[in-house]
């Protein structure tokens, strides 16, 4: 599936989710409309990675083995000294739960989506965290 | 000296004492006469006349007695009695608690009105059974257990067993015994005075399923986690299927849909029920779209409503219409009105839900063409435990529940009924600014 959403080649998208085949179904999604994806299991994995390189965008899964998904945008934050757009995703909370809510107006989390979610919507919100004059415009950068 | 020079004239002839003497004395045949209220200036009198033939050895010889007798402390003392005596009538007769006095022997004396209204035996067809009558096996045993201790001059205090009513009605009661003893320290009589626990166990029973309501909401919040996930994935696979699909046989494309359409309508019932089942864990109000929460949950239960023969009516704005509320609870009073709405109509009927804006309020509006409600009852349609369906179909809550969220929302929630037409809920409440 190719999608136009992505006007850049080979972004970086770090996907955090203990869900193995969430995590092979993003990555194939991501992949396919041209992204770099690195995927982790854990929040500590996931903190690893970040030391190591530097991401254009995280996608969260709200509820981790290790750590919730709000705490662990905390400690990237923290640990990193990056305000990483963050789109947080889960299978038990919903747009108007109070901790979603509180994670968008602080600014925490840039974004939220509730498991499942169609694809195309899906895209549109990375890609908008990644170039949003060019996808509200719907004009691919040169 | 004659009478007439003793005592007040006025007193002389209402009790014709002169008369009375003069018969006594010719008849030689003893008189007591009737009360007399006296009143001198200031003071009232009771005066009883006798006159008496006095006998000399058993024969009379012409002498007369004539007494007159100050009876007014006696009268009232005996009115003092007698007003006691009513007002511990009144108390036992009023009541709310049954209130039973039997013999040493536990055969039964006396017999309030509570007693009859809760067994449907009258004092009269009761008295002289054996208290343990009422019970069933284990309760004999416990009366003959009482009787004895109380023979022994016990109290005994917060004895839960229950009560056979006639017509076969099993009804929860504490009971307390006391024993009645004589002067002498020997038993006279029993008391027994039990208070009904039905409604306590109804409130227990609805705790128990608030409780049990809070448990499936914890449970259904990790259910849904473990069910989104793969519902995710199968949804994620859908989409890529359906990428791949183009070039391929209609009858596929077909098949993906159905996927993609299921996978969706599952969402929404795992979403609905979790939020039917949180219980709130905040106060907080947030915007909230009432127009979606009706929506929802009357997707949640249309299927069972149309089943019962009922045709679902909905006409909502096509903006959304925003209140501050708790969404949960707001669910929860749409699911109360639909539901009771649906107790309503048992042959079918119509079902109207419809919201607009008006006066800086939402209006939300459920009515139906059901049996309506009765004049003499409508007042109390929102008080806990009420309840017009038979004992044991209903808790009696769900309609007070729903005005206590409204009340909680800072909204109004009113009913106006025919027994002909139906039944017609309004809720108001503040539009969020």
């Amino acid at each position: 599936m190719q999608n136009n959403l992505s006007p850049h080649d080979k972004e970086s998208i770090l996907v955090v989710d203990d869900d193995a085949d969430m995590c092979w179904s993003l990555e194939r999604l991501l992949r396919s409309n041209s992204f770099d994806v690195t995927t982790a299991d854990c929040g500590r994995a996931a903190l690893e990675h970040l030391k190591a390189t530097p991401f254009d965008l995280i996608i969260l899964d709200a509820r981790l083995p290790d750590i919730d998904g709000l705490d662990l945008a905390q400690q990237i934050l923290q640990k990193t000294g990056v305000a990483y757009p963050i789109v947080l995703i889960s299978g038990y909370l919903y747009p108007n739960d109070r901790v979603v809510q509180e994670g968008l107006q602080s600014g925490l989390i840039t974004d939220f989506v509730s498991k499942p979610f169609f694809h195309d919507a899906f895209l549109e919100i990375v890609c908008n965290k990644l170039h949003p004059i060019s996808c509200l415009e719907g004009i691919p950068e040169a | 000296m004659r009478v007439i020079e003793l005592f007040p004239e006025s007193m002389v002839n209402y009790m014709s004492l002169e008369a009375n003497l003069r018969s006594v004395f010719r008849t030689g045949v003893t008189f007591t006469g009737t009360p007399l209220t006296y009143r001198a200036p200031g003071t009232v009198s009771r005066i009883y006349s006798y006159v008496i033939s006095l006998l000399d050895a058993g024969v009379w010889r012409g002498h007369v007695l004539l007494l007159l007798e100050d009876i007014t402390e006696k009268m009232q003392l005996m009115e003092n009695t007698r007003s006691v005596s009513r007002h511990l009538s009144n108390v036992v007769e009023h009541a709310h608690d049954l209130i039973i006095s039997t013999d040493k022997d536990g055969r039964i004396i006396s017999w309030n009105p509570s007693a009859e209204l809760l067994t449907g035996f009258t004092e009269a067809e009761i008295k002289g059974h054996s208290l343990s009558d009422l019970f069933d096996d284990t309760g004999k045993e416990a009366i003959s257990d009482i009787i004895r201790r109380l023979s022994r001059l016990e109290v005994i205090l917060d004895k839960e067993f229950d009560l056979c009513s006639r017509s076969g009605k099993i009804v929860p009661i504490a009971w307390s015994f006391s024993p009645i003893s004589s002067g002498n320290g020997s038993i006279e009589a029993l008391v027994a005075i039990g208070r009904d626990l039905s409604e306590r166990r109804a409130f227990e029973m609805q705790l128990f399923h608030s409780e049990k309501l809070a448990a499936l909401g914890v449970m259904a919040g990790g259910i849904a986690h473990q069910i989104r996930n793969p519902l995710a994935v199968c949804f994620s696979c859908a989409q890529f299927l359906q990428a791949e699909l183009p070039g391929s046989p209609n009858s596929m494309q077909e098949i993906v849909d159905k996927m993609i359409d299921s996978i969706q309508r599952a969402s929404t019932i795992i979403e609905a029920l979790l939020r039917f089942a949180q219980t709130s864990d905040t106060n907080r109000l947030v915007p909230t779209d009432l127009v979606q929460i009706v929506k929802e949950t009357v997707d949640l239960i249309a299927a069972q409503v149309v089943l019962r023969g009922i045709r679902i009516t909905q006409d909502y704005p096509s903006s959304c219409v925003t209140t501050m509320g708790n969404p949960n609870l707001l669910q929860q009073v749409v699911m109360n009105l639909v539901l009771n709405a649906q107790q309503a109509m048992s042959d079918g009927g119509d079902l109207t839900l419809s919201i607009r804006q008006e006066d800086g309020k939402a209006v939300m509006c459920v009515s139906d063409t059901g049996h309506g409600i009765a004049a003499d009852k409508i007042g109390r349609i929102f008080d806990p435990f009420f309840t017009a369906r038979p004992s044991g179909e209903g808790t009696g809550l769900g309609l007070a529940v729903s005005y206590a969220i409204i009340q909680q929302h800072l909204g109004s929630i009113n009913v106006v009924s025919n027994e002909e037409k139906g039944s017609l809920f309004i809720v108001k409440l503040p539009l969020a600014n």
